[in-house]
């Protein structure tokens, strides 16, 4: 329990729940069971994100309409101060990969205006990045896949034949699509490119199980992880369900990472294991997974933690969570009224969750 | 919800590994998260190798147990042996 009742409001983005998760439920359910004073804000970006209608543990009090993040810094932190006046923000927490490099940015200005930020430095963000991952497994001798940068369709060609098909095509941020043929390769490129601009990622395809690691770092030091096997896997390759493991040459892997990258917060590890050949980095996010909330329920609370490092407040103890532990993901209805919808739509925000929208746990709104 | 098996799970030490082994007929690999559904038998198989017996003493107590001839019960358990290699459950220096 937290030592303080000074209000705290924390702002988390990544509210959708759906087919393809995103982390925010996860983490503002984790960090309510440990603050449960705390106000949460959704920034949102779609008015049919999921979250914003929850009335369970995940739910947030109010809810503010973002411009995207490619509208830029100034554009951002404008809202940022609207939505601050109105709430007296506390602490950010982005949980989407695109956020980042606007919020890193504005690190001064938020701390300017009293708003802590949960976020790594723009440096070790940068030296994760996935343009970047090659000369990252070198240092922290981890194996990773081949993986080169493309500007235009025809390199991006000439680098699928280097790596061999079948490959991927990956945005910088988001989107990736396994491709077997040329032909697959120009309408990826075309399809990545349209929407998250270029250069794409040519990268070769990796086969084995898959590995997932959350973890909490600070000054380059682990200070809480958890691994899981994926057991059920989304058809866009999100984890639906995984089981615990404790295996000493991911956690050494994970330890090498954040100290090449003198990683602060929270980071996703992504690996993948081929038969006969030892661990395969395939991804570094800058965030939780959405199945944090999972690790939260069996001990290891690292949103939770960080909130708190972040606030000042008395951290929750973490304990590791023992293998075998699994998480399954069940899809349920959220039931609200369409006037919910209206009103986020014609005010850009939602900050009067009435009483069709009661919290279902017990803990009242503040 | 608790399982049946709870209670009865025991963690057991190859020389890799560490299984456990959920109502004698579940094996959970704790270090690559996989798990596999043994018979009752071949529970048993893996707890006389794991626990050091040698194969001479598998196979006569296979012998014993099932009623089978000394070729059948060689032949039996070196398969079954070598499909746990092949798991990753025992390593090939797991001797028996």
């Amino acid at each position: 329990m937290a030592a303080t009742q000074k209000p705290v409001v924390i702002a988390v983005s990544g509210l959708h729940r759906g087919e393809s998760p995103q982390p925010g439920g996860a983490v503002i359910e984790s960090i309510r069971s440990h603050i449960p004073h705390a106000r949460f804000i959704g920034i949102s970006y779609d008015p049919m994100e999921t979250g914003i209608y929850s009335d369970g543990p995940d739910r947030v009090d109010a809810t503010y309409l973002f411009p995207y993040p490619g509208a830029g810094q100034k554009d951002y932190l404008a809202r940022i101060r609207e939505v601050h006046e109105r709430e007296g923000l506390s602490l950010i927490m982005p949980t989407l990969d695109s956020e980042f490099d606007n919020l890193i940015g504005l690190r001064d200005d938020l701390e300017k205006m009293g708003i802590g930020l949960v976020a790594p430095t723009a440096k070790s963000f940068a030296e994760r990045s996935k343009i970047r991952l090659d000369e990252l497994c070198l240092r922290a001798n981890v194996a990773g896949p081949r993986t080169f940068p493309a500007s235009d369709v025809t390199t991006a060609a000439q680098r699928a034949l280097a790596v061999g098909y079948p490959c991927y095509i990956k945005g910088l941020h988001y989107e990736a699509h396994l491709v077997h043929t040329e032909a697959q390769l120009v309408a990826a490129f075309d399809r990545v490119v349209s929407t998250w601009g270029a250069p794409v990622l040519v990268q070769e395809a990796i086969y084995g199980e898959e590995y997932d690691v959350a973890a909490v770092a600070e000054g380059g030091e682990l200070v809480g992880a958890i691994t899981v096997r994926k057991l059920l896997r989304s058809k866009m390759g999100k984890g639906f369900g995984g089981v615990v493991v404790e295996n000493p040459d991911i956690q050494g892997i994970a330890r090498r990472l954040v100290k090449e990258l003198a990683w602060d917060g929270p980071l996703e590890i992504e690996l993948v294991k081929p038969i006969g050949r030892p661990f395969v980095l395939f991804e570094i996010n800058p965030r939780f997974p959405a199945w944090i909330s999972f690790a939260a329920k069996t001990g290891m609370n690292l949103p939770a933690y960080c909130a708190a490092h972040a606030l000042g407040i008395v951290p929750p103890a973490l304990s590791d969570c023992p293998a075998g532990k699994m998480f399954l993901r069940h899809c349920a209805d959220i039931v609200a009224d369409i006037s919910l919808l209206a009103d986020l739509g014609i005010d850009r925000e939602l900050t009067d969750y009435s009483s069709e929208h009661k919290p279902k746990d017990g803990l009242a709104h503040e | 919800m608790q399982s049946k098996g709870t209670d009865t799970a025991r963690d057991v030490r190859t020389d890799h590994r560490t299984l456990r082994i959920i109502r004698d007929r579940f094996v959970f690999d704790s270090e690559s998260g996989e798990f596999f559904l043994l018979s009752a038998e071949g529970v048993w198989i893996l707890r006389a190798i794991v626990s050091g017996q040698c194969s001479a003493e598998i196979e006569a107590e296979l012998m014993k147990r099932y009623g089978i001839n000394r070729g059948t019960a060689m032949r039996d358990f070196e398969q079954f042996k070598f499909r746990l290699m092949q798991l990753g459950l025992i390593s090939e220096k797991q001797e028996t």
